[in-house]
């Protein structure tokens, strides 16, 4: 039995203060996101693909965990 | 991470397999035109009681049955009911027991009677793109390199693979750590070590690889109405390579009894 995805791709819609974003899931589905400060997500930008780790069963928050290769 | 299993509890994760793949193996027979998907579960239920197991499914997360089973466009989760297969359906079963507190997971896409050329091919690519999957899984390599491998597969035949749901660690519990998607980059997220046990589980579709789950909270179906297949296994990583867990002692091992 699968199980439901926590990890998944979004795109960036706006970068807001306090490394937060604003992102779209694949699903059409919007939420606010915050950004682990590793260099790679250093500079993330409104078009941007990343990668968000939902919080498990809340899909409504998340965090960014990498950009999209 | 995931935790690693010791001989003796991957000896019991076998014996959950095994009982799961000879139902699924007596499922694929039963499959056939008239049979309603109510009647399936039934039998489900009563092989895996009788092999002194328990259905790892029923109840799960409020799941209503033992079997998951998913026909033609439906991808996964579909709950058994008053749906009698009929000829030229493909048919997902899904089926998970627990044996003495360790899970065996395993699922597989039939044809009812006569199916088209399209959805044969379909379940030939699906199960082969499951053996893509398990043949990277050894020591040093990393989850990703699973999903490049199935997503390479199917895409490579013009399929496409399921995003929002995912394989799984397994062992005492159903879904363990860490999550095995059937797509992405190689080289990514976390390394393979032996004793890890992971249910491999690629969903491929004709078409689109969107999904969406019907009100009743479970059944995925494709957006497009696309067919979509699944076949799924129960693996161990060893030192030596992978381990299906439904399959015989792997690299000489012989039972611990015997030992």
């Amino acid at each position: 039995m699968p199980e439901e995805a926590i990890v998944v791709n979004a795109r960036v819609i706006a970068g807001l203060p306090n490394a937060l974003y604003r992102v779209e899931l694949e699903d059409g589905s919007r939420l606010q996101v915050t950004a682990h400060a590793t260099a790679e997500l250093l500079r993330i930008l409104p078009g941007d693909g990343v990668v968000v780790e939902l919080m498990s069963r809340d899909t409504t928050r998340g965090r960014i965990v990498g950009k999209r290769d | 991470m995931s935790v690693q299993k010791s001989w003796p509890e991957l000896e019991k994760m076998h014996r959950a397999c095994r009982i799961v793949v000879d139902t699924l193996d007596v499922l694929a027979e039963a499959a056939q035109p008239g049979v309603t998907t109510k009647e399936l579960d039934r039998i489900a239920h009563e092989r895996i009681q009788k092999a002194g197991a328990r259905p790892a499914f029923l109840k799960y997360r409020g799941y209503p049955a033992t079997l998951c089973i998913s026909v033609n466009d439906e991808v996964v989760h579909g709950i058994p009911g008053r749906r009698s297969l009929r000829e030229g359906d493909i048919v997902g079963l899904d089926l998970g027991c627990v044996v003495d507190g360790f899970y065996g997971d395993a699922a597989r896409t039939v044809g009812v009677g006569e199916v088209s050329e399209q959805a044969d091919r379909l379940l030939k690519v699906t199960a082969e793109c499951l053996h893509a999957g398990i043949a990277v899984c050894r020591p040093g390599s990393r989850i990703g390199d699973i999903g490049y491998a199935i997503q390479q597969h199917a895409e490579g035949h013009g399929y496409s693979v399921v995003r929002e749901f995912v394989g799984h660690g397994i062992g005492t519990s159903l879904h363990e750590e860490p999550q095995v998607p059937n797509y992405g980059p190689p080289g990514r997220r976390e390394r393979l070590v032996a004793g890890m046990c992971l249910a491999i589980e690629p969903m491929v579709n004709v078409g689109r690889p969107e999904v969406r789950v019907l009100e009743d909270g479970w059944t995925a179906v494709t957006v497009d109405h696309s067919l979509s297949a699944h076949f799924e296994l129960s693996i161990a990583v060893m030192p030596e390579g992978p381990w299906v867990l439904s399959e015989p002692y792997p690299y000489g091992r012989q039972p611990e009894s015997h030992a």
